[in-house]
């Protein structure tokens, strides 16, 4: 981590940016969505012992964050319908600009920055037929809108850039939901995902599909290795009498690697993983499994090695050793030698992911 | 595992009825219930080192069963440590893995498990409740000898080491964690709303593990039910299994829920006389449509006391399923 935030200072100070960077809001290490108990909703940043830095308050339920990597604004994305995203600057607790999805989509809710961060890319879902697209905003121009490629898929969710690279990994879901709730699943019958490379031109780099008994396996959440192995959760919308893997482990180019559960551990999870870290060196892989109470653990081969206990987990993100990990109970805690060591209790629901900055 | 709980010696129970809940729960069902699974394990152990046939060990080999059916929905905590739940209870086994073991490590007679420390090397589908009703029941692991006899040796007193130790840490520590949720320096449970949502966390999950997997499984599809994925159904004791998981959980939602909870007293009642009266002992009759919908009925009607511990009993409990956990992303 702290070799990557002082080339990330070095890149800052070059490019002499006027906006504060995240050394003046605290230098947290996440940030994370969550519901106050008096019910209103709020973005945190924390540091990876669980302190508070900053608290901006939020409209209404967030989905993931996207922190730019060295000036202290955040993107937060509105849950449903997801019409909208807020860019934050985190040292003012203002709403520096609205983004607007374009007419006749939603965001997916998660979004990246290029390799230079001066573009945030967005995953956007064409309502009427599913269809995704990545939006590029321009960072300079007060994230005015800069373009779309398509995403090569239908349902595209989470999106990630591969370490060092401008290469763009979408998880396209396949999923197509009903426009007026996002909720209604349309194509169970025929959903196709796929993880997709993507290079900025729209170039097509690399692209991976399942098997066809696993066409129902939704490939929802990402994560990336110092190495660009791409670990990718999915979520079953299958019949519930199968329990298939939700971890793949990934690099362009190869066929994916796919992580079985134990039966007992997979009969409680209910198909569904949450978010997924995968550590820098690669070494360790965690999916949350909220459904369960459980997040399993795995190694860098893609084998199960445990799992650990905690209700209504989901958040989950690499650590300096292991992971941190926060749950709907408000608890944060780090998950390091295959057990959980609580960091820290708060009154708060944390939202489904902790993202690292 | 070692729980560090420091709290003050005589501080007072927080009072109300939901903290009143969580001790009953503690003394009522967790406590009287680890140690009933210790004691049919310790005599389980007991009988096979006396006479290591099928026939001698299979009414231990029940009662063992039957008491962990008892705890088994205790999915935290000492049970989950070292993996011994998934250990103690290997189902679904979804790719034949223990069969597939037993038979390695019999045409192998592995020494592993000449010690207790190798037994607990083994893989956990080849340990535990659901390995040995393979070998105590199934013909394929009818006549095994001297090595089978150790066979069944080496998992008893491994099954019965895992009980003694759940019990033990429970007894030592974690009933105390569990009890002081929120006070300083408890670093199990961070607060007292944790130590409701926890139990309150088994038994919703133990009720869709029942509607799930015990009775899902072997209906499988109406095109394709699938009876010989029920649990248990080597020994006879599929449904048996399902009355006595409900029978639990239906106590731990009482012991919950000291203030009257009508609705989810009636949802159990009707789950439990179902299932009381189904008659199918291994859930064959799901390959004909009116005997899986005998079947189906009893899925809708645990998963309707799901639904009503989480209307009526959560707010009572000030929780709810869990704010990720019910909302997809």
């Amino acid at each position: 981590m702290t070799s990557r935030r002082r080339f990330l200072a070095t890149l800052a100070a070059t490019a002499a940016l006027p906006a504060a960077g995240w050394a003046e809001v605290g230098s947290p290490d996440y940030l994370a969505a969550a519901r106050e108990p008096d019910g209103t909703f709020a973005l945190f940043g924390l540091t990876a012992q669980g302190q508070d830095t900053l608290r901006i308050p939020l409209p209404a339920r967030g989905h993931a964050a996207a922190g730019h990597p060295v000036r202290a604004q955040a993107v937060a994305f509105a849950r449903r319908p997801g019409t909208y995203a807020l860019v934050i600057d985190c040292a003012r607790g203002t709403v520096l600009h609205r983004l607007a999805a374009p007419e006749g989509h939603h965001f997916s809710g998660h979004g990246t920055y290029s390799l230079d961060a001066t573009t945030l890319y967005t995953a956007e879902i064409e309502d009427a037929t599913g269809i995704g697209q990545i939006g590029f905003w321009d960072v300079d121009s007060g994230y005015a809108r800069s373009g779309w490629i398509a995403s090569g898929g239908i349902g595209p969710h989470e999106i990630l850039r591969l370490p060092g690279r401008e290469v763009i990994v979408v998880a396209n879901g396949g999923i197509v939901v009903a426009p007026d709730d996002d909720r209604t699943k349309l194509n169970i019958d025929t959903m196709r995902p796929s993880l997709s490379y993507l290079a900025p031109t729209g170039g097509v780099i690399d692209r991976v599909e399942l098997d066809s008994d696993l066409r129902k396996n939704s490939i929802r959440h990402l994560a990336i290795a110092d190495d660009g192995t791409v670990a990718l959760a999915m979520q079953w919308e299958g019949d519930g009498d199968i329990m298939p893997p939700l971890l793949g482990l990934h690099r362009m180019g190869h066929k994916p690697v796919l992580c079985d559960l134990p039966g007992p551990v997979a009969s409680r999870v209910q198909g569904y993983a949450g978010s997924v870290a995968a550590s820098a060196q690669g070494q360790s892989v965690a999916i949350t499994c909220p459904r369960g109470g459980l997040a399993a653990l795995f190694d860098g081969n893609g084998a199960y090695i445990g799992k650990i206990e905690r209700p209504d987990i989901c958040g989950v993100s690499p650590a300096e050793i292991g992971f941190t990990a926060t749950d709907g109970l408000g608890g944060l805690s780090r998950i390091a030698d295959n057990r959980l060591q609580p960091l820290r209790a708060t009154e708060r629901a944390w939202d489904n992911h902790l993202v690292r900055i | 595992m070692k729980y560090a709980v420091a709290f003050t010696i005589g501080l007072a129970i927080a009072a109300g009825s939901v903290a009143a809940g969580v001790e009953q729960a503690i003394d009522d069902q967790i406590l009287p219930g680890y140690a009933a699974f210790s004691d049919a394990t310790a005599a389980l152990r007991q009988t096979a080192m006396n006479d290591c046939t099928a026939a001698a060990i299979r009414p231990d080999w029940n009662g063992a069963m039957d008491a962990w059916l008892g705890v088994g929905h205790l999915r935290f905590g000492p049970a989950e440590a070292e993996g011994r739940a998934t250990a103690i209870a290997f189902w679904p086994d979804t790719r034949g893995a223990t069969a597939r073991t037993l038979a390695d490590l019999l045409i192998a007679r592995d020494p592993v498990i000449d010690t207790p420390e190798g037994t607990a090397t083994l893989s956990v589908a080849a340990r535990g409740l659901y390995a040995l009703e393979l070998l105590l029941y199934d013909p394929q692991f009818d006549d095994n000898g001297a090595y089978g006899c150790a066979l069944l040796r080496a998992l008893t007193t491994d099954l019965a080491a895992m009980a003694a130790s759940i019990e033990d840490e429970w007894q030592n520590g974690y009933a105390d964690a569990l009890r002081h949720a929120g006070d300083p320096g408890n670093d199990v449970f961070l607060s007292e709303r944790e130590a409701r949502q926890t139990l309150f966390t088994a038994l919703l999950t133990g009720l869709e593990f029942i509607a799930d997997q015990r009775l899902g499984r072997p209906m499988g599809t109406f095109e394709r039910p699938r009876p010989a994925r029920a649990e248990s159904w080597r020994a006879g004791r599929s449904q048996r299994n399902v009355i006595l998981s409900l029978r639990a959980l239906s106590g731990l939602a009482d012991a919950l829920a000291d203030s009257g909870t009508p609705r989810t007293d009636a949802a159990f009642s009707r789950a439990m006389d179902l299932a009381d009266t189904l008659d199918d002992p291994v859930f064959g009759a799901v390959v004909d449509p009116t005997g899986r919908l005998r079947v189906e009925v009893l899925q809708q009607a645990v998963r309707d006391a799901r639904e009503t511990a989480l209307m009526e009993l959560g707010p009572a409990l000030g929780v709810s399923a869990g704010f990720n956990s019910a909302d997809g992303d």
